[in-house]
């Protein structure tokens, strides 16, 4: 069954009066009680992607084209009051920034409680329990304790745990997390990326993984989405995505990880970098100019992407003529 | 004869403590935070030393030590033979500009308001009196080596990309010819892309320039790949060293294999077991008088918490700071 659909979705961003295509044509479909990932260099408009979804574009961003579909309901175009009514109750976020997610003002406890209160109609007694519940959830200890401690008074990864706590107190179907253990240490990026698939078998919510951590998809993730200059290059289950790259951007991106057999070789690294906005064309194959094997007509035709062998792939080399 | 000393102990450090006042309620008790407790390490020349450790156990206070940039509260470095503590201030700054540092944040360690050309050139301006013109071919030299065009010698920081900026920062720690270049989280901050080509670009200036470096990271996996030896730091104390292979194929120490044994991998054919640690890093301002893991280790004897471990040689050039550093190792 399919949770989010997001069909031919373009957002533009306005930069010194000029639009730039920041993502062109998106087609992806996540499925539910799954966990995603989305992965893809910095810049490639991974973020963009799940703000669109969450209706929290910048300003300077707008949708140009195409439609986000979650349970038969096309969120781009509610009114503002009714997507407030879906953000943070049916479909949450956690950001990347434990330090700058949580108000240094306010209480832990009380910043979890506002999620919970701006939802649903709790009784006054049944809000405090609710919120320890979850904090213990989440794998917080001494939640009574931590309910009064204001953010600053807690190490990173208790942090983490407060925003996850956040993001999940109103049971949402579908969870977007932009890169939630970037900013941890390994032991306790395990203890985080633990919880989150017991969370997601628990409580069968869908998860969208944001990441740049090819590990870290590998352990967590079911299916892989990449993605380059705003594009969806290659889709499919993370088995095949990471064991048989098809797309040569995939396949570069796979192989500069260094792999405990490499040792004292030289690490792989793609060519070039991926071209910023303003310099981006609609002509031809946005990644042929650092492409190890192009074709003439790369540069010309730009690729769709077409179902090859249970996954989406587009690339004109693969699954054509000329492979 | 000189030169065989030189290999065996390029940069000595020992005893090296970092200890950083603490505010405190009471103006008769001083309470103090423990960066870097007792740190003994010996680094030969053209050696690659990766440090790792979670946030907040020193690794980045030991480098900064070794790089000059934090004074130790006692012990010592020794680079090639000098005890630096008792040099005079010019002299210091004459043998620590062999010793140079990356950051971890290419964003922010470049000024935004100068070219880069200028950012290059100020190191030489302090350290040697050139002509202008030196200084630039100096410049051009240097940029060649790290892979960027001497046109980037007039833009600003803010028009290159994460990867350039970090090569401009490498670039800056290669403008005195070090000898010692220490990688203080140098990658972290980048893609996979270009994480690979960074590394790549230490990894020939090793060979080409014969430096030595001191790698601090968090990410296991880079450590490993990069480094020759492997130190483990836990709580400002040295737990664990010996070569690359050993510390990630056999840890000894409680804290290394659990460490170790929940890196995010790509290759999951491995079958691990994750050993999971409970509970947080505890305070480093308590004292403490037994092993500084005690608390978060499964494997505890009475005598962990009284006594802090000796150092253990488990096999060649690999030693332990555990009580049960041999039976833990053939298991």
């Amino acid at each position: 069954m399919t949770k989010l659909k997001i069909e031919n979705l373009s957002v533009d961003i306005k930069n010194k009066n000029q639009k730039h295509k920041a993502l062109d044509d998106i087609n992806i479909e996540i499925e539910s009680e799954k966990i995603t990932a989305l992965v893809g260099e910095s810049g490639c408009g991974k973020s963009l992607l799940s703000l669109s979804i969450m209706g929290l574009l910048p300003e300077a961003a707008s949708i140009a084209a195409g439609s986000i579909v979650f349970d038969n309901i096309n969120l781009l175009q509610l009114r503002e009051k009714e997507m407030d009514s879906i953000r943070g109750n049916k479909i949450s976020m956690i950001f990347q920034e434990p330090m700058t997610a949580l108000n240094p003002l306010m209480k832990v406890g009380e910043q979890i409680e506002e999620a919970l209160l701006t939802h649903k109609k709790t009784p006054r007694k049944e809000v405090k329990e609710q919120v320890l519940d979850i904090m213990n959830r989440v794998g917080l200890s001494r939640v009574k304790q931590l309910y009064n401690d204001f953010p600053h008074q807690l190490s990173g990864g208790m942090k983490q745990r407060i925003v996850i706590a956040m993001a999940l107190i109103n049971k949402p179907e579908l969870i977007i997390a932009d890169e939630p253990t970037t900013a941890l240490d390994v032991t306790i990026q395990y203890q985080i990326l633990e919880m989150l698939r017991k969370l997601n078998q628990e409580m069968g919510s869908t998860l969208l993984l944001i990441s740049h951590d090819l590990g870290v998809v590998n352990e967590l993730c079911s299916n892989i989405a990449v993605m380059y200059a705003g594009k969806i290059v290659e889709e499919g289950s993370s088995e095949s995505i990471l064991k048989t790259p098809k797309h040569p951007y995939t396949q570069g991106l796979i192989k500069s990880v260094p792999r405990f057999s490499q040792k004292n070789q030289k690490l792989y690294s793609i060519p070039g970098m991926l071209a910023p906005l303003n310099k981006r064309t609609s002509q031809g194959c946005a990644f042929a100019k650092r492409c190890p094997d192009t074709l003439k007509e790369c540069y010309i035709k730009s690729p769709d992407l077409r179902e090859i062998d249970g996954r989406k792939v587009s690339c004109l080399r693969v699954g054509g003529d000329n492979e | 004869m000189n030169d065989i000393k030189e290999e065996v102990s390029f940069i000595e450090i020992k005893g090296l403590c970092k200890y950083y006042n603490k505010k405190n309620n009471h103006i008769l008790k001083k309470s103090y935070l423990k960066a870097v407790n007792n740190f003994d390490i010996s680094i030969s020349k053209g050696e690659i030393f990766g440090l790792v450790g979670e946030s907040g156990c020193g690794k980045s206070t030991l480098g900064k030590m070794i790089a000059n940039i934090v004074q130790p509260t006692s012990g010592e470095i020794i680079f090639k033979g000098i005890k630096t503590g008792l040099l005079p201030q010019k002299e210091k700054q004459k043998t620590f500009r062999k010793i140079q540092i990356v950051f971890q944040d290419p964003y922010s360690s470049l000024n935004p308001k100068k070219k880069i050309g200028w950012i290059l050139e100020e190191p030489l301006k302090i350290h040697y009196k050139l002509s202008q013109n030196e200084r630039q071919k100096k410049v051009a030299e240097i940029l060649k080596i790290v892979g960027l065009d001497n046109e980037y010698k007039d833009r600003f920081p803010g028009e290159l990309s994460g990867g350039q900026r970090q090569r401009v920062c490498i670039a800056a720690a290669l403008m005195l010819e070090p000898e010692v270049i220490i990688a203080d989280e140098s990658v972290s901050a980048l893609d996979v892309s270009i994480q690979s080509q960074i590394l790549n670009l230490l990894k020939e200036l090793q060979c080409s320039k014969n430096l030595t470096y001191i790698f601090v990271s968090h990410d296991l996996n880079v450590v490993h790949y990069i480094s020759d030896r492997i130190g483990v730091m836990y709580m400002g104390h040295l737990v664990e060293v010996g070569k690359a292979e050993e510390i990630y194929l056999s840890p000894a120490h409680p804290y290394t294999r659990a460490l170790f044994s929940v890196i995010p991998s790509i290759e999951s054919e491995q079958e691990r077991k994750p050993v999971i640690l409970e509970g947080e890093v505890s305070s480093v301002i308590e004292p403490v008088t037994g092993c500084p893991f005690e608390p978060r280790c499964k494997e505890a004897l009475s005598v962990c918490k009284r006594e802090f471990p000796n150092k253990t040689e488990i096999s060649s050039g690999h030693y332990v700071f555990c009580h049960q550093a041999e039976k833990s190792y053939k298991t």
